[in-house]
């Protein structure tokens, strides 16, 4: 369903953001960004990045230490 | 004939009137060399009439008819009337039977005939005058085609 | 131990819980022991001692996560103002949040960001109003003579240049009470058949408000292109060019003048 899958897996936050911010401009308004991380803050800093910039949180699932959110740009 | 030389057919002007004699075999470099000298000549000397004089051509195609066709059309949009001369009634029924005919070019047996259709011709008469004449008669040539309202 | 320490069963499980919940990082953890001998209180002293410090610590380290988070943002939030700036949308700008960061890099950025976009707007502006002004400049429609327009037409001539070139025109048709208008298109180099069809609009429209209508300046290149196309520009007047278009206009005129004459029976020029 997603039109682009992000791993920031070992990545430390805010750089899995930052990596979603830069996925932007390379994707469409209304497409789906499925984004996996392991950062300890790792959906709080998305949901708030989400806030700040206007999209949707779609899903968000746990997967052991990892999480997986799914959001609408 | 050297091979990068393109034959240039003469053109000849007399008095409003431009005459082209074609002598020689028509090939689309001659023809095209043929219609660019024609429409300058129409551009620099202002002539409101055109003949093409076909009596040296042995041969009439549909190539040749198509060519006179072009020129006819091109010289028409500058505002110059063009006729055909020096057809033969053999060669005419030919191009009839074949199917074959010129378009938007009249057509006429010898060159003093072209040259008076020419002059009793609309261009000579008023071509707005004209147009006035054919919608009293209703015969009003605008065309519709794809004008949208 | 000395015999001074009371050792009850819960207590060394209330520590290691206490310890647990410090290091999964809750920062509200008091270390308290409950104890009454003097090696118990020491140890208590001392683990809360160390679990304030790094609570502290913790606090520096949540506070580096805001702070670069805040950065992240800010910097996303200016990679989404740039990228709208590329597609053209001039009037965005940094966000209210963004100019009141907390981290005045950030806020910085935003200013600049900003001052950029209402730069290139107001830029962009000015373009629009120049090229307005060309676009009025490019079709003047001239009294050539009594009853005679001319309107030379330059360039590229799209739907809406036609639509308003033709509003144009009828109103001075109109108002001028003309009855030839001789459109010159020397100056248009391409033509297709969309541009065909606009000339051929402008030429009926004159037409349906009493003047007759020829083209002139069809160049050798744009003939060609016509014929090549297969353009019929049906019954409109085409000729080589201005001086020609007046004096067919001039003639045609003086005939309306001299009342209609029977052509049919005059064959002379």
């Amino acid at each position: 369903m997603a039109n682009q899958i992000l791993d920031t897996m070992g990545m430390r936050c805010p750089q899995p953001v930052l990596k979603v911010a830069a996925m932007v401009p390379k994707m469409s308004a209304g497409d789906v960004l499925e984004v996996v991380g392991d950062c300890p803050t790792f959906e709080e800093d998305l949901r708030k990045w989400c806030t700040r910039m206007k999209k949707t949180v779609l899903a968000v699932n746990r997967e052991g230490k990892a999480v997986r959110m799914q959001i609408q740009l | 004939m050297p091979m990068a030389e393109v034959t240039k057919i003469p053109i000849i002007k007399l008095h409003d009137n431009l005459i082209v004699s074609i002598q020689v075999d028509l090939s689309d470099r001659v023809v095209l060399q043929l219609k660019d000298d024609i429409t300058n000549t129409i551009l620099h000397t202002g002539a409101g009439g055109l003949v093409i004089d076909v009596s040296g051509i042995d041969l009439m195609d549909s190539f040749i008819t198509r060519a006179i066709s072009d020129i006819g059309k091109v010289a028409r949009l500058m505002g110059v009337e063009t006729v055909v001369a020096g057809l033969n009634p053999m060669i005419s029924m030919t191009l009839v039977e074949m199917g074959m005919e010129f378009e938007g070019v009249q057509a006429a047996l010898s060159l003093e005939s072209a040259l008076e259709l020419l002059a009793s011709s609309r261009s000579r008469r008023g071509l707005l005058s004209s147009l006035d004449e054919e919608q009293e008669q209703g015969t009003d040539r605008i065309r519709t085609g794809r004008l949208e309202d | 131990m000395d015999k001074n320490d009371r050792v009850d069963g819960g207590w060394l499980e209330r520590l290691a819980e206490q310890l647990e919940r410090v290091c999964a990082g809750e920062k509200e953890v008091e270390i308290k022991l409950d104890t009454s001998s003097p090696g118990g209180r020491r140890l208590e002293a001392a683990l809360a001692q160390l679990v304030d410090r790094y609570q502290v610590n913790l606090q520096d380290i949540d506070g580096f996560h805001e702070s670069s988070m805040e950065l992240a943002l800010g910097l996303s939030e200016t990679f989404s103002v740039l990228d709208a700036l590329r597609t053209g949308d001039m009037g965005i700008r940094a966000s209210a949040e963004m100019l009141e960061s907390s981290n005045e890099l950030i806020a910085q950025l935003a200013q600049a960001v900003n001052a950029t976009t209402a730069g290139m707007q107001q830029r962009m502006e000015t373009i629009l109003r120049q090229q307005e002004a060309i676009h009025e400049l490019s079709t003047p429609v001239l009294q050539l003579w009594d009853d005679v327009l001319a309107l030379p037409i330059v360039g590229i001539v799209d739907s809406t240049r036609t639509a308003d070139i033709m509003d144009r025109l009828l109103a001075e048709i109109v108002r001028s009470q003309s009855k030839c208008v001789i459109l010159d298109i020397t100056g248009v180099d391409v033509v297709d058949t969309r541009t065909a069809d606009n000339f051929i609009k402008m030429v009926k429209a004159a037409e349906l408000v009493g003047a007759r209508c020829v083209l002139t300046g069809i160049s050798p290149g744009v003939a060609q292109t016509l014929v090549d196309i297969g353009v019929d520009l049906g019954s409109v007047v085409t000729l080589r060019n201005l001086q020609d278009g007046l004096r067919e206009c001039i003639r045609y005129l003086e005939t309306r003048r001299g009342g209609r004459a029977d052509h049919k029976a005059n064959g002379q020029s």
